[in-house]
């Protein structure tokens, strides 16, 4: 890991509004089963907030004055594991904050999003295991750190081989298009839909990348549960290498899904993380089992901060994380009450001094259709509400 | 979607347990409810199931026809069946009272005629309904069911799954590989992974084909695919060739001459620079990648009736998909370029050679591991579950049951047979001394549910659970989909560290109301495996206390799994359950299935061929069906058929009245819809409702419309324009797109 070859003004004052440039990047980082509220709140107040020992972003200390905390914030709709995973980040509309915000300033990427995962896709797509929603279709993210290494940086500037590779890729299309007018409405729409991805692959070959290709992900078997927390650092590496290369400004990890059966034996746990996140108060023993898991989550959260923070943004020379909004993202309040009210969320990165961060702010019951619409904004995109919330912007970020 | 259908399962399963109780009521000595049958023999009658008459009796056609005179202000208000639409139990006990002529009456066979006319006609959808309804007065309690209809599918495109994917490549290249397993995962639609509508090419996935084909295509041994030899004077002749032959086996059909010549100058420049089997290569790369390759055709040719009729090469390669998995083989081929494939006759004869072979075995095999989501045993994490032991219990499964579908035995064989393969690490595990084929006990072990991987897969991490093996039972072995709990209701189970057995700590579940009402449907199917652990192992003690494992499938009760495998082959819902699973997963798309009584283990397989729906397809959504007019619809008008449901407009002051329209029924040329007007004030109000209908309205009943420029206005009949104080009504109407 690189040390931060430059000093960083900490704990940013609110900025006049003419000198706020916005957030240019985007990351959503999502863990699973919602949270026990008592093991999770920072405690002090909006300013003065710290983390107690136990607690489970306590790894998050050094990066607190980065840190936006959400409390009391509930889903405009959607509950339980299923409904709060669709509404997360669509607050019900078609299409998630990350696509929205991916079609706003990704049309010149080489990728206009990219969706990294670990293990999500075990059991299928389904509304348990997708969080990516484009015209109300999923996003299927990549949970192979091989197979993404080799679309990030594979055979970048072979000038021969990408003009073979568009060749075929016009091939298909003529292929598809002439099937394409064979066919009813439905099949047509499948049909663009291969057409559409026909396109993203041909970005994706196309472009190059600003950095030096990184040593490759050795091949071994992602899916298996003991190999969780190697593909989850990975893909954090390949996301954030993403970005301070130039390849997209939009990308999301997602660790695992929601009901996530992941067991956490690398910390000695015996039960699943969805058995785990059910401990009831009385049950103490798994109680601190679950906390033990999130706190694992946590810092994997702080490891993913560290990696923004150490990466040089190339256009200001400062730290990636100053221009990056980062989403720390839950489908869950209280897991044991599938309930979809004070989800904790958490932002970091202050969004080019969009939002005034080192501090925890209590929401008092606003809804996530409103923080969405705020992280819209921070990206220049003025929406007066998202998805089927009517908030609009929560004026307490800033 | 899926939701929704969960939903709607859910109060299924809840309307058969009220049912249950309700016979329960009758049997503690209310003799009221006694009905006297033809015989004379004194029958119980059903319960007062509100639900189960609005469904099956009220909508279709008590509250449909007969309300707009059998009301108290209609003309039928003088007579034994006097209807109040609000108030369904009267409704109901008002058409048990006149049982006896509730269907000669409007079917204008009773001797004192029907004043409204003879409205209902012999073997009619009406005739049904009022049928069993008397039949549910003289105590004949089974809901009706919809009957299965072996219906065409819409021409269409199906992209080949991932396993197909796998199985075609090596077949097609003949190079082992694995590309097929890292694949995109699908969408898993009611545990199936293949639905044809849900299978879409994401950037994702092109660029995984992508890769496949490139590092596919760099591997196959392209000089041993040639037919012929690139000597001077005959080298584009030779690729041209080699074009056909494997773009034959590639696109399941001859390719065409405008393919070849693009197939033939991909080849053409890139053998300028890099010879000739670099160009050969690129043309594999680029079939690979080709929706040709991709997608099975299922487009057809129309025929005079306006269906679509397979061609022999589609007909090839449904019937090698269905059976194999994999592309067609060269016999195959051979039938469809003679154009022999596809009469009934020559399809069986077909069907027959396939069904023999190891292939059709294998996708038995598989079969089995989707339909139970075994697969996942591959990922699950089980403390003393290591690669070894996974790989073990999947073989024992997918061994026996191939030998099962070898022997060409019956589901009962699979449920309950006592002979099965268990690898030398797998009788380790139980600490047998028997490996190989063993004869098991047929009191412990025995059948597929007492199989080690079954029982690992539906268990916690490090214990059994009664639920996910219950849930197992209900949704895929009965097909009945439960919701998930409802938000707000601590769902905390027992602490681990509790005192107690499994079953002790989980029959708190069923203590609690508000979580019985499902659990109900789960835990007490569940509790029957209790006999095992969560690594499929035999106990006789659990904490140091004996193992009950007595269960009850809703009112079937059983002891062990040997006894609850026997229960479900008794009960219908497994053995449709049973078929609808392979014609989900045989012909992506939901499917049901009727009791077949007797079921073989491959039969719901093997009969697919000979369904009409596997020759014919119907047209797309858009492609043959207009309006009257002749004029063809704008896309756009079809997914929506009723938008801007607009202003409901009360005629007295402002009061609100709410409107609600459901589509009841949708098939390519039409819909039915009802629409529900609700009074929520204390006023009566005359009503009006505005409203973009896309299509032509064919028939309606309870309400009039009007066309009023583009809008429809529809408006109250007689008997329901003046809605009283917090009353409802509703009507309906059928229309084509």
């Amino acid at each position: 890991m690189l040390a931060a070859p430059f000093v960083r003004m900490l704990n940013n004052p609110a900025r006049a509004s003419d000198e706020v440039e916005g957030a240019a990047r985007l990351l959503v980082f999502f863990t699973p089963n919602g949270t026990v509220h008592e093991h999770w709140r920072p405690t002090g107040g909006e300013d003065d907030f710290s983390f107690p020992t136990g607690s489970v972003m306590e790894s998050l200390t050094p990066h607190r004055d980065q840190l936006l905390v959400l409390e009391g914030m509930d889903f405009c709709t959607g509950d339980n594991h299923e409904g709060g995973m669709g509404a997360m980040l669509t607050a019900g509309g078609g299409t998630s904050i990350d696509q929205v915000i991916a079609d706003h300033i990704g049309a010149s990427s080489r990728f206009s999003s990219l969706e990294l995962g670990a293990q999500t896709s075990l059991w299928g797509g389904s509304t348990q295991t997708r969080m990516s929603y484009r015209s109300g279709g999923f996003v299927t993210p990549d949970d192979s750190p091989h197979n993404l290494f080799d679309r990030m940086f594979g055979d970048v500037g072979d000038e021969l081989l990408l003009e073979r590779r568009r060749r075929l890729i016009d091939i298909n299309r003529n292929e598809l298009n002439a099937l394409r007018a064979r066919l009813g409405t439905e099949e047509r729409l499948r049909m663009d839909a291969h057409l559409d991805a026909l396109d993203t692959v041909e970005r994706g070959i196309s472009g190059g990348s600003s950095c030096d290709s990184p040593i490759a992900p050795s091949y071994y078997d992602v899916r298996a549960n003991d190999n969780f927390p190697t593909v989850a650092q990975q893909q954090i590496d390949l996301a954030v290498q993403s970005l301070a290369c130039g390849m997209t400004n939009v990308v999301s990890v997602q660790l695992s899904h929601t009901v996530s059966p992941t067991v956490f034996t690398w910390i000695g746990q015996t039960d699943g993380h969805h058995s785990l996140s059910h401990a009831g108060d009385e049950d103490t023993v798994g109680v601190a089992n679950f906390i033990q898991c999130e706190r694992w989550y946590a810092e994997q959260f702080s490891y993913l901060l560290d990696q923004l923070t150490a990466m040089e943004d190339p256009e200001t020379g400062g730290s990636m994380l100053d221009r990056t909004l980062v989403l720390w993202a839950k489908e869950l309040g209280d897991g044991r009450m599938h309930t979809c009210l004070d989800v904790p969320w958490v932002l970091a990165g202050n969004a080019g001094g969009f939002f005034r961060t080192g501090r925890k702010v209590d929401l008092a019951g606003a809804t996530h259709d409103g923080v969405l619409t705020s992280i819209a904004h921070a990206f220049g995109l003025e929406l007066s509400s998202f998805g089927v919330g009517t908030s609009g912007p929560i004026g307490v970020l800033r | 979607m899926t939701r929704l259908w969960l939903c709607f399962l859910l109060s299924l399963g809840c309307a058969s347990k009220d049912e249950t109780a309700g016979s329960d009521s009758v049997s503690d000595g209310d003799t009221s409810e006694s009905a006297v049958d033809d015989t004379g023999d004194v029958s119980t009658a059903c319960p007062e199931d509100v639900d189960v008459f609005e469904a099956h009796v009220w909508e279709p056609v008590l509250g449909t026809y007969c309300v707009t005179c059998h009301v108290a202000d209609g003309p039928a208000s003088g007579t034994a069946m006097v209807f109040d639409p609000d108030d369904m139990l009267s409704n109901l006990r008002a058409a048990s009272a006149v049982s006896d002529r509730l269907l000669e009456k409007p079917a204008g066979l009773h001797e004192a005629g029907h004043g409204g006319g003879t409205l209902v006609l012999p073997d009619s959808e009406s005739w049904e309904a009022l049928q069993f309804w008397i039949d549910w007065t003289h105590g004949d309690c089974d809901t009706p069911t919809e009957p299965c209809v072996d219906e065409a599918s819409p021409r269409r495109l199906w992209r080949l799954d991932h396993n197909q994917y796998q199985k075609t490549v090596i077949d097609l290249l003949g190079v082992e590989n694995d590309y097929g397993t890292a694949l995109a995962a699908d969408e898993n639609v009611h545990g199936f992974t293949n639905d044809a509508l849900a299978l879409v090419v994401s950037g994702l996935l092109a660029d995984q084909y992508r890769t496949a084909a490139e590092d596919l295509s760099s591997v196959v041994d392209v000089a041993g695919m040639l037919t012929c030899t690139p000597e001077e004077g005959t080298v584009t002749q030779c690729a041209a060739t080699f074009i056909e032959e494997f773009g034959l086996r590639a696109f399941r059909r001859p390719v065409s001459a405008d393919e070849l010549q693009v197939y033939l100058g991909l080849w053409a420049d890139i053998a300028e620079d890099d010879g000739f089997f670099e160009g050969l290569r690129w043309v594999v790369s680029g079939m690979l990648q080709s929706p040709h390759f991709l997608y099975r055709s299922e487009l057809g040719v129309a025929d005079e009736d306006g269906n679509y009729a397979l061609t022999d090469w589609e007909i090839a390669t449904e019937l090698s998909y269905l059976l194999w998995d994999t592309m067609p083989d060269d016999e195959l081929f051979v039938a469809a370029a003679a154009g022999t494939l596809n009469t009934p006759e020559q399809i069986q004869a077909q069907v027959d050679r396939m069904s023999a072979d190891e292939r059709s075995l294998d996708t038995t095999a598989d079969f089995v591991n989707i339909w139970l989501r075994l697969n996942l045993l591959q990922t699950v994490s089980r403390t003393g579950l290591d690669a070894e032991l996974e790989s073990a219990m999947a073989e024992q499964t997918y061994e026996t049951v191939r030998e099962l579908a070898r022997l060409e035995s019956s589901l009962a064989d699979l449920m309950t047979g006592t002979t099965t393969w268990v690898p030398d690490v797998l009788a380790a595990h139980y600490g047998a001394t028997e490996s190989g084929w063993v004869e098991q006990d047929g009191e412990m072990y025995g059948g597929l549910l007492t199989q080690a991987g079954v029982l690992t897969v539906y268990a916690l991490a490090d214990g059994s659970s009664p639920v996910h093996r219950g849930v197992m039972v209900r949704e895929r072995m009965l097909c009945e989909e439960l919701p998930p709990p409802p938000p707000n209701l601590d769902t905390s189970p027992p602490a681990a560290d509790a005192e107690g057995t499994t079953r002790e700590k989980y029959e708190v579940h069923s203590s609690l109301p508000e979580c019985a009402s499902c659990h109900s449907l789960i835990d007490p199917i569940g509790f029957g495996f209790e006999h095992f652990d969560h690594l499929g192992r035999w106990r006789d003690e659990e904490v140091g206390e004996p193992v009950d494992a007595s269960g009850a499938v809703d009112e079937v009760e059983f002891h062990g799994v040997q006894d609850l495998a026997n229960v479900l082959m008794d009960d219908a819902r497994f053995r449709s359950c049973y078929v609808q699973s392979w014609r989900r997963w045989k012909t992506g798309s939901d499917s049901c299935a009727d009791d077949p009584g007797e079921v073989g283990l491959m039969a719901p397989l093997l009969e697919l061929s000979g369904r009409q729906s596997f020759r014919f397809r119907t047209g797309g959504v858009d492609e043959q069906d207009t309006f009257a007019q002749g004029e063809r619809l704008a896309p756009e008008e079809l997914s929506i058929i009723v938008e801007e449901i607009g202003e409901v407009l009360p005629g007295g002051a402002a009061v609100g009245v709410e409107f609600t329209l459901v589509e009841t029924s949708t098939w390519t040329t039409g819909f039915c819809m009802d629409g529900t007007v609700t009074n929520t004030t204390s006023e009566s109000v005359v009503w009006e409702v505005r409203g973009d209908v896309h299509g032509t309205i064919t028939s309606i009943w309870n309400a009039e419309y009007t066309v009023d420029e583009d809008e429809h206005v529809f408006t109250g009949v007689e008997w329901n324009a003046e809605l009283e104080a917090y009353g409802s009504t509703t009507f309906g109407f059928c229309g084509s797109r």
